[in-house]
């Protein structure tokens, strides 16, 4: 498999994160889709954690 | 001892283990109040969502005390010293032995506190555990730079109204929204 020599920059999600809250802001909470984009969000939040936290 | 009172103090804080906790460990979606940090002592929590089989009424029952509520659960507070009986509880109520746990919660651990429950003196909100899970000093910070942990500052809904795994996932849906309003 060819590999790419480009540097890549790593993510730390922090747009989709909030691209997630306004989305989830216009449904109403509880909601099935409410629930999805929580979990959604709090995954985020887990594997970043550190990194928000210490910016 | 000194105490350094530099340091920032966790007490009154939520832990929340990491989603990624190992499920064979004991502490896999914990839930933990801690309400007590220094330097010196290190950290002193409870383990907030693991209910034992025991129930309050019954535990006062073998104490000869009479108990009407047999609903309220006793919890498995952590790891060190199951033998000891504490009560986690609001500010209105307290015991011959009780001392802040951080914000409007109190902690009580004495002879005479369940008295005072079977005689209808009780708190506005409480929690009663079995031990406790404690930290040397500089351990938990060991712990959250290894991402064993997330933390929340402390909800009392979260903390009495909740129990087991939805009570762990109300609090990490908590740490989330606090995230995203301190850090972005």
């Amino acid at each position: 498999m060819e590999q790419s020599t480009r540097t890549l920059q790593p993510t730390d999600n922090r747009l989709l994160l909030l691209d997630l809250k306004a989305t989830q802001k216009e449904c109403k909470e509880g909601t099935r889709k409410w629930i999805v984009l929580q979990s959604k969000i709090d995954e985020i939040v887990a594997q970043n954690y550190l990194h928000y936290v210490n910016r | 001892m000194a105490v350094d009172h530099d340091m920032q103090s966790r007490c009154g804080q939520l832990l929340i283990s990491h989603p990624n906790f190992p499920k064979q460990s004991p502490f896999s979606k914990s839930l933990i109040y801690i309400y007590q940090d220094d330097n010196v002592n290190g950290t002193v929590g409870v383990v907030l969502n693991k209910a034992s089989r025991t129930s309050v009424s019954m535990l006062c029952e073998q104490n000869q005390i009479m108990f009407g509520d047999t609903q309220s659960m006793m919890y498995m507070g952590g790891p060190v010293n199951t033998s000891s009986l504490l009560i986690l509880h609001t500010d209105d109520w307290a015991s011959s032995n009780t001392a802040n746990a951080g914000g409007r919660l109190r902690i009580s651990s004495d002879n005479h506190m369940f008295l005072k429950l079977g005689q209808g003196n009780v708190p506005i909100y409480w929690r009663a555990f079995f031990g406790f899970a404690s930290w040397t000093p500089g351990q938990l910070q060991s712990e959250l730079d290894n991402s064993m942990w997330l933390t929340a500052n402390a909800d009392e809904h979260i903390i009495y109204d909740y129990s087991g795994d939805k009570q762990w996932n109300k609090a990490l849906e908590l740490c989330s929204q606090q995230t995203i309003d301190y850090f972005f």
